[in-house]
């Protein structure tokens, strides 16, 4: 049985006795028509649709995210042949920034639906339109994780840097992850690749603020803080997702 | 099973798009019929759950749609009346997408899509990219869209834009048959396409709700109201701005042949006309006549 469903029969039955027995009884005799109408339609759950999305668009958001983490390999081995460039608070530095700019790949992901015209269509289904972006995100975020760690173990095997660096890239990855969340669930579809770009600029712009004025951060010295952090943030992203994925829908258009 | 809509009313910041409108919609064919820009495109998205009404309701069964959220959009399918696709998807794989976007397991999808490929005549073309194909075949790839979850509500906007005389013909038969026992709501501009097949018409004009009945009682609202007559090509200049045309045909006696709309007969040798369901159209929506 639905469990969303049994909570409200529960809660209907546990109340006292309404004013108006019979409207309220014929009410829940719809409930239940409804409902049984829903088990002959028995829809995959959303880890279902997640995985469908691997085949439609998975590979395709996979694919650019490698083609970024390569050329962002190529980059950053060039930069670190360099003396000037291959101090750990740069090399720290730098990782923040370029987690922060890899995120906004996810910019032509969210915005396909609108670009292609396919945004009523999704939205009319069942899944609706920001589960589908639920989706694309946790692919994306996916995706970010495994060639973070393929460029860790890269970087850690040719000694290039530290254990302690991941620090400077899942903090950035986390806090660009959390303000997705929250823009899909405030923003309007129109507006939301807007204020996550901007979101993006800002945490850049905050990144080099930081740098200027307490650049002992990108030190270490800070790793249990910054840990502890990353510890909240990948709380608050798990508790948001899930809430986006279960929540009732607005409408598209409001 | 019923769909009613309850006094909506959809205010955009200096229109007033959708006007209190008011329809029970109960299993059959119905078509909403109204000119470009008179609120047909906003109901229908009202309708389809994707916009929110500024005032009223929607109720399925006595449930508010709002409330039901996925349950609802479970049980409809919608085509809107712009849609895309994504550039490197053929035909399956489009359908193939949309059916998990709709909760459809592997097995029942695939059963599905090779049903309504072969009742679309889109077999040959189910491996080809959507892009490469006419504007006919992308309008039935995307009523397949919409017929993918055997929705028992199904709103199409616009849907035979595109599709020749032959096609139409198919998509009419098509919904007709589907529609026993569900409910299917066409919105169009094309009288035709509805005027055989729907049970019940609303026609809609700024945002209002100015008509509505099955097509014989719509028709009798412009009995006595249409007439046919010919008459000199020389005549017809003179009568420029006179006559409502509804049909202007060229005769092999090089007179012209004319079917118009009016309270009285406006020449001598006019005879009334058993009206259609176009002429009433035409009737409330001058700006769509023929100009003579």
């Amino acid at each position: 049985m639905n469990k969303e469903w049994s909570a409200k029969m529960k809660k209907a039955l546990s109340e006292k006795e309404p004013a108006d027995l019979k409207g309220q009884m014929d009410r829940m005799v719809k409930l239940a028509d409804v409902q049984f109408g829903q088990s002959k339609r028995k829809r995959i759950g959303f880890w279902g649709l997640l995985m469908r999305q691997v085949n439609s668009v998975g590979w395709c958001i996979w694919g650019m995210e490698a083609a970024a983490a390569f050329l962002g390999s190529f980059v950053l081995g060039s930069l670190l042949k360099d003396p000037y460039f291959f101090t750990p608070r740069k090399i720290a530095f730098y990782l923040s920034c370029g987690t922060v700019t890899a995120s906004m790949l996810l910019l032509p992901v969210l915005y396909r639906s609108i670009r292609f015209r396919m945004i009523e269509v999704e939205s009319a289904a069942y899944f609706s339109y920001k589960r589908l972006l639920v989706s694309r995100f946790l692919l994306f975020f996916a995706g970010e994780v495994a060639g973070m760690g393929v460029m860790g173990v890269i970087a850690y095997g040719r000694q290039l840097m530290s254990g302690s660096m991941l620090i400077y890239v899942l903090v950035p990855m986390l806090l660009t992850g959390e303000g997705i969340l929250i823009f899909l669930k405030r923003s309007s579809p129109d507006k939301l690749c807007i204020h996550y770009a901007c979101y993006d600029g800002v945490l850049l712009l905050l990144l080099c603020v930081v740098y200027r004025a307490v650049p002992q951060i990108y030190d270490g010295k800070y790793g249990s803080i910054l840990t502890a952090t990353g510890i909240i943030l990948l709380g608050c992203s798990i508790r948001q997702c899930m809430r986006l994925i279960k929540q009732p829908e607005e409408a598209l258009y409001v | 099973m019923e769909l009613k809509i309850d006094q909506v009313t959809k205010r955009y910041k200096d229109k007033l798009a959708v006007d209190h409108v008011s329809l029970t919609l109960k299993p059959g064919v119905w078509g909403l019929l109204g000119a470009n820009g008179a609120g047909k495109t906003t109901l229908m998205r009202m309708i389809a759950g994707i916009m929110k009404p500024t005032s009223g309701d929607i109720l399925y069964d006595n449930l508010s749609i709002q409330s039901l959220q996925g349950e609802y959009r479970n049980i409809f399918g919608y085509l809107p009346q712009e849609f895309g696709f994504y550039p490197e998807f053929t035909v399956t794989d489009y359908l193939s997408y949309v059916a998990a976007l709709k909760g459809l397991s592997k097995a029942k999808t695939r059963d599905k899509i090779d049903a309504l490929l072969e009742q679309l005549t889109l077999t040959d073309v189910r491996k080809k990219k959507i892009l490469k194909l006419s504007g006919g075949m992308k309008r039935r790839v995307g009523i397949a869209q919409a017929l993918l979850n055997e929705p028992e509500i199904l709103i199409l906007d616009e849907p035979t834009s595109g599709l020749d005389p032959g096609e139409r013909v198919r998509f009419r038969n098509l919904l007709s048959k589907f529609a026993q026992n569900r409910i299917v709501l066409i919105s169009t501009h094309i009288v035709p396409d509805v005027e055989y097949i729907a049970n019940q018409n609303a026609i809609i004009k700024e945002g209002k709700i100015i008509a509505l009945g099955t097509t014989e009682e719509l028709e009798r609202l412009v009995e006595n109201k249409v007439y046919r007559c010919t008459m000199h090509p020389k005549e017809l200049a003179k009568q420029e701005g006179r006559l409502r045309i509804v049909n202007l045909k060229n005769e092999e006696d090089g007179r012209v042949s004319l079917r118009y709309l009016s309270e009285q007969p406006m020449t001598e040798n006019s005879i009334a006309e058993a009206p259609r369901l176009e002429d009433l159209y035409l009737w409330l929506f001058p700006q769509e006549e023929v100009r003579a």
